[in-house]
C-alpha cells in the first residue's frame, strides 16, 4: 500500500493502534469506501478507539493485529450500523433475515439494492458494550436471563437505533435453536413484514432427502416473498451469480482458516470476525469481498516470510461454540495458546455451494451440512477432523449461560472428544457482560492450559 | 533449598515456607484474607521473616496461587491452585490419584497420572452450591458452630434428605423441615448428602481411582469425609494438612514458574 508497510506482525493493544494509526496517510483513509461509491459519509477506515467512544468499550481490553489488512477489517465490520441505516437512505431495502446463519443471504443479495443482515449478530453487542441493556429490553418483551444472549436481538429489535427496521423479516425456526426461535417469535410484532421458514433436521438422510427438497420449498417461498418486495423477478443467472460471489468469498475464508490454524498467520479474535462474515458480509458484499483480499494478502505474505502472529510453541487448541465474551480469546492467546480449529455453529456458511446444480438445491444442499439441524455427534466430527488435522492438544467448549442447547450438548461433545481423541477437554459458560474474564474462568482455563504443557 | 508459596484463598491466606532438602516446613501460616487479599499476603509474610530471622537471605523465591494470586505482586510467578493442590497433595500422599478439594468458594476434583501430574480436572460452576460456602451459611441458620457441624452430622440415625443445592432454596427448605421437628443432626447429615453427592456426581465426570485424598477447608469437617465415601463408594483419606496443601504446592513449584504475573 502507498505510503504503509505493515509492521512486523503482532498483537497490539487498543492503544497501541491509536498509536499507529498516526502513521496511515490521509490518502489510504480516503480510500476505503463502502457501497461502492466516494463520497465522504461512507469512509470506514477509523482506530478501535472511534468505536470504543460511540460504546464499544470492550474493545479497550483486547488485542488486536496490528496490519492495515485488519485495521480495515475492524474499521468495516464496526461500522455496520451506520452502514445500515445509509443503505435505506440511499434507496436500498433492508432485509433481516434470521436464525438460519447463512444461506438465505445468498438469495437475498442476488436481488439488485437489496442488504440481508442478521440480527443473531447483536449477541456479541451487550459483551462489546459492557451493558445489559439489550437483555433487560429483551425482559421487559419477556425473555429473560434463562434464554441464549441471542435474546440482544430481541432488544435490538424493540430499541430501534442498532439497525434499520426492515422492510422484510425472514426468520428460520424449526430444528435450530429453540432459544432464537423464542426470540423470533417476539420480534414479529415489530416486523413490517415477517416470513417463516422451516428449518428441516438432518435426520441421517442424504442433503438432498426428502428433508432438503422440503428446503427448496421453503426458498421458493423466500423467492416470492422477494418478488413481492422488490418487483423484480429473479432470473437464475442472477441466483447463480451469487452463489459464484459466495463461494469466492467462501473459498477466502477457507484459505484464511488454513493460514491461521496451520501457520498462525492471524490470530483467533480477527478469525471469528472473518468466519461469521460469511454469514452476511457485514451488510456490504463487494466491500468485505475486498477486505478478505486484502487480509488474504497479509496472511499470504507472513506465511510466506515466516512470521507468525502467535509463538510456535503455543498449546493448540480447538474451540467449540464461539464465545460471546471475545475477550476470552484473547486471554487463552495471552496464556500462551493459539487457537487451530473452531465449531461455531456456522459450518453451513464455510460449505462451497455446487455450482452446476440448480441454484435452490445448491443452497438447500449446503445448508443440509450445518451442525445446528444435526445431532451432537456429527457436530463433533468436525471438531475431532480439525483437532486431528490440526494436531491440538485440547478442546475449548464455551457455552451460554441459559443456551438450551448447550446446557446438554456441550457435555455430549467433550465426552466424544475424549472418547475418540483422548484430549483433555475444558467446558465453562460464559456468564455475562463484564469487563473482564470472570475469575473462575479465567483460573479454569490457566489450569486447563497447565494441564495441556503437563502433557508435552 | 528454600521457598515459600502463598496460598490467597477466598476465605484464608495460607503461608508455606519449606525446606526442600531437610522436608521440613520453617513457618506454616493460616490468617483470614479479609477484603483486602493484597495487603493479608503482604502482612503474612512479613510476619514470617520477622518471626524467622534466621531465613533471611536463604529464601530463594516465593510462588503465589489461589484466587488472589495475581493480586501478591513479590512473587517470582503464579500458578492455579488446581496444579497447586496437586503437587502438595502428591508430596504428602505419593499414591494419590484424586484429589477433591472443597474449599470456600469453590469446588474441584482432579485426576492425576502416575507421575503426580494433572491429567484433568472439573470445576463447580459459579454459584456457591457444592462449595464451604453452602455449609458455612447454613450452619448460621442453624445457629451451629461450623466447627461442630461435621461432628454433629456423624450423630444422626436417619439423615433426612435436602434436594437444594442452592443456598438460599436450601435454608427455606431446612426451616420447614425444623418447623417439623426434625432432628437438628439428621438435617446437617442431609446437608452433607447432598453436597456430597453434588460433588461425587463431579467427580463421575473423571476416573476416580484411588487413593482419593480430600483436601480444602470443608476437609477439615469430619461428616463430611464419612458422606464421600458413601457417595463415591470408596475409601477417602484426608490429606495431612488440608489447609495447606496448595501452598506447599506453590512452595515446591519455585523454579518451574513463569516469572511474573
Amino acid at each position: 500500500m502507498p505510503g504503509w508497510t505493515d509492521p512486523k506482525s503482532a498483537r497490539v493493544s487498543f492503544d497501541d493502534w491509536l498509536e499507529l494509526f498516526d502513521r496511515v496517510p490521509d490518502e489510504l483513509i480516503e480510500r476505503y469506501h463502502y457501497y461502492g461509491n466516494n463520497e465522504a459519509w461512507s469512509k470506514y477506515l477509523f482506530p478501535p478507539q472511534m468505536f470504543a467512544v460511540y460504546g464499544m468499550r470492550h474493545l479497550r481490553r483486547l488485542k488486536f493485529d496490528n496490519s492495515l489488512a485488519a485495521l480495515r477489517m475492524w474499521g468495516f465490520v464496526q461500522n455496520e450500523t451506520e452502514r445500515l441505516f445509509r443503505a435505506r437512505q440511499t434507496g436500498r431495502r433492508v432485509i433481516a433475515t434470521m436464525g438460519d446463519l447463512g444461506a438465505v443471504p445468498v438469495i437475498v443479495n442476488s436481488y439488485p439494492k437489496c442488504v440481508a443482515f442478521y440480527p443473531d449478530c447483536i449477541w456479541w453487542t451487550p459483551f462489546a458494550m459492557e451493558s445489559r441493556v439489550l437483555f433487560d429490553a429483551a425482559a421487559e418483551l419477556g425473555i429473560g436471563d434463562a434464554t441464549c444472549f441471542s435474546r440482544a436481538a430481541l432488544g435490538a429489535f424493540a430499541k430501534h437505533s442498532y439497525f434499520p427496521d426492515p422492510d422484510l423479516v425472514i426468520a428460520s425456526t424449526g430444528a435450530s435453536c429453540d432459544d432464537y426461535s423464542g426470540v423470533e417469535q417476539l420480534a414479529e410484532r415489530f416486523a413490517r413484514e415477517m416470513l417463516w421458514v422451516e428449518v428441516p433436521m438432518r435426520c441421517g438422510m442424504g442433503p438432498m432427502g426428502p428433508m432438503g427438497l422440503m428446503l427448496v420449498k421453503e426458498y421458493e417461498r423466500v423467492v416470492e416473498a422477494m418478488a413481492r418486495l422488490t418487483g423484480h423477478e429473479l432470473t437464475e443467472d442472477e441466483l447463480r451469480a451469487g452463489i459464484r460471489r459466495t463461494n469466492t468469498v467462501r473459498k477466502m475464508v477457507s484459505r484464511l482458516r488454513e493460514l491461521a490454524f496451520g501457520d498462525a498467520a492471524l490470530a483467533a479474535l480477527e478469525m471469528m470476525v472473518i468466519e461469521f462474515g460469511n454469514l452476511h458480509y457485514y451488510s456490504d458484499m463487494d466491500e468485505w469481498t475486498a477486505v478478505l483480499e486484502h487480509l488474504l494478502a497479509t496472511a499470504e505474505g507472513r506465511t510466506a516470510r515466516g512470521e507468525r502472529m502467535l509463538p510456535e510453541d503455543a498449546l493448540r487448541v480447538v474451540w467449540v461454540t464461539p464465545p460471546a465474551d471475545p475477550l476470552l480469546l484473547t486471554y487463552v492467546e495471552d496464556a500462551g495458546a493459539r487457537v487451530v480449529g473452531t465449531e461455531y455453529v456456522i459450518n453451513q456458511a464455510l460449505e462451497i455451494m455446487d455450482e452446476s446444480r440448480p441454484p435452490l438445491e445448491a443452497i438447500a444442499e449446503s445448508f443440509m451440512a450445518a451442525s445446528l439441524i444435526g445431532t451432537s455427534k456429527a457436530r463433533t466430527q468436525s471438531v475431532i477432523h480439525q483437532a486431528r488435522k490440526y494436531e491440538a492438544e485440547g478442546v475449548i467448549i464455551s457455552g451460554i449461560l441459559g443456551g438450551s442447547h448447550c446446557a446438554m450438548e456441550g457435555r455430549l461433545i467433550a465426552d466424544y472428544v475424549k472418547a475418540e481423541l483422548g484430549l483433555p477437554v475444558l467446558e465453562f459458560d460464559v456468564t455475562s457482560p463484564s469487563r473482564e474474564v470472570a475469575r473462575q474462568i479465567g483460573t479454569r482455563i490457566d489450569a486447563f492450559l497447565e494441564v495441556l504443557r503437563g502433557r508435552r | 533449598m528454600i521457598t515459600a508459596g502463598i496460598d490467597v484463598g477466598s476465605v484464608n491466606t495460607k503461608l508455606v515456607v519449606f525446606d526442600r532438602v531437610s522436608q521440613q516446613a520453617f513457618c506454616e501460616k493460616v490468617v483470614p484474607t479479609g477484603p483486602r487479599p493484597r495487603e493479608t499476603a503482604h502482612h503474612v509474610l512479613s510476619e514470617c521473616r520477622s518471626e524467622h530471622k534466621e531465613l533471611s537471605g536463604h529464601v530463594r523465591g516465593v510462588v503465589a496461587t489461589g484466587y488472589a494470586r495475581h493480586a501478591v505482586d513479590y512473587v517470582e510467578g503464579t500458578i492455579t491452585e488446581i496444579r497447586a493442590a496437586a503437587l502438595g497433595i502428591r508430596y504428602w500422599h505419593p499414591t494419590c490419584r484424586t484429589v477433591i478439594d472443597i474449599g470456600g468458594q469453590d469446588s474441584k476434583v482432579l485426576s492425576l497420572d502416575e507421575s503426580g501430574k494433572v491429567h484433568d480436572f472439573v470445576m463447580n460452576d459459579r454459584c456457591a452450591a457444592g462449595t464451604g460456602h453452602f455449609l458455612s451459611v447454613l450452619a448460621k441458620t442453624l445457629s451451629v458452630p461450623l466447627e461442630d457441624f461435621g461432628w454433629l452430622s456423624l450423630e444422626s440415625r436417619r439423615p433426612v434428605p435436602v434436594s437444594s443445592l442452592c443456598v438460599v432454596m436450601a435454608e427455606s427448605e431446612i426451616l420447614s423441615l425444623l418447623a417439623a421437628d426434625t432432628p437438628v443432626a439428621d438435617v446437617i447429615a442431609g446437608l452433607h448428602e447432598a453436597l456430597a453427592r453434588r460433588v461425587a456426581n463431579m467427580a463421575a465426570r473423571l476416573r476416580v481411582e484411588p487413593e482419593v485424598v480430600f483436601t480444602g477447608g470443608v476437609a477439615q469437617n469430619p461428616g463430611m469425609k464419612a458422606a464421600l465415601e458413601r457417595a463415591l463408594g470408596i475409601p477417602v483419606t484426608v490429606a495431612r494438612k488440608p489447609l495447606l496443601a496448595a501452598a506447599l504446592g506453590a512452595a515446591l513449584s519455585v523454579g518451574e514458574t513463569k516469572p511474573g504475573s
